[in-house]
């Protein structure tokens, strides 16, 4: 399985094949706002961030038509506590809703910036199944994080 | 009480540290035991057959019971837990099995 990492040097927890850095990642675009969201939506096989996870169906559908895939990250949910982690976690869980709603890809992720909140594989999964995925929706966005982390990566040693 | 009412349970084994090194076994417990009624609450532990079943404290390793439903449940909550009093903490799982026996292999 695979995984994306904030910091480049970090190694990739038990069952992580490859922790790919995203600011190696050229399709990879945060989006602050849902305006710059709308804007990075269109790029071909995107990895969309947004880390207040909202939104519009009109990006997710861009997204679906790009091939491209909405990113949740496991390192938010461990900067908050109580009440707002609930929050934000029901927020990923309508957000996983609409996208499954329009067919857009979901792939989930540790995002993270120091060795401590590396996730392993197992992790990574039940943090999906947490956000609404079933077994073979989770199996599946593995692949599709898989595929756009490679694709990426084929991108960026084509350039060089 | 019929065998099909019973819960069934998994048993997932852990792996904790606190600043790297192992908790004594009494604070291990109860930061598992806090940890899982702050993320649960009373009501969602009362159908987790939750239990701490064993800790080795020179390892940090040690084992739960969670009821068989609700093991992803379990291994998400164990994810969440980043920090013990003040300290920063990693409880990670490693494995899950129907039987202690088999975990220990």
């Amino acid at each position: 399985m695979y995984d994306i990492v904030l910091d480049g040097a970090l190694p990739g927890a038990r069952g992580i094949s490859h922790a790919a850095p995203a600011a190696s990642l050229r399709n990879f675009k945060k989006a602050n706002s849902q305006p710059e969201a709308k804007q990075c939506a269109k790029t071909g096989k995107v990895l969309l961030y947004s880390p207040g996870y909202e939104i519009d169906d009109g990006a997710l559908l861009d997204v679906s038509r790009a091939g491209g895939a909405v990113v949740f990250s496991f390192s938010d949910l461990l900067l908050l506590h109580g009440f707002r982690r609930a929050i934000l976690l029901s927020k990923m869980r309508l957000l996983a809703d609409a996208c499954r709603r329009v067919g857009a890809g979901m792939v989930f992720c540790s995002m993270a910036s120091e060795a401590g909140n590396t996730r392993n594989a197992r992790e990574l999964r039940s943090f999906a199944y947490a956000a609404g995925l079933s077994s073979h929706e989770a199996a599946a966005s593995g692949k599709l994080l898989e595929a756009l982390v490679k694709y990426a990566e084929k991108g960026a040693e084509g350039k060089k | 009480m019929k065998p099909t009412q019973r819960f069934k349970q998994r048993y997932v084994s852990f792996s904790l540290l606190v600043k790297g090194m192992p908790l004594p076994y009494s604070e291990a417990k109860d930061c598992v035991h806090s940890h899982f009624l702050s993320f649960f609450g009373e009501s969602g532990i009362s159908d987790f057959a939750f239990k701490f079943v064993k800790y080795d404290d020179k390892s940090g390793r040690g084992i739960v019971r969670c009821e068989r439903s609700k093991v992803d449940d379990a291994i998400f909550c164990m994810a969440c837990l980043s920090e013990w009093k003040g300290d920063k903490c990693r409880l990670e799982p490693l494995a899950t099995c129907g039987s202690i026996k088999r975990l220990k292999a």
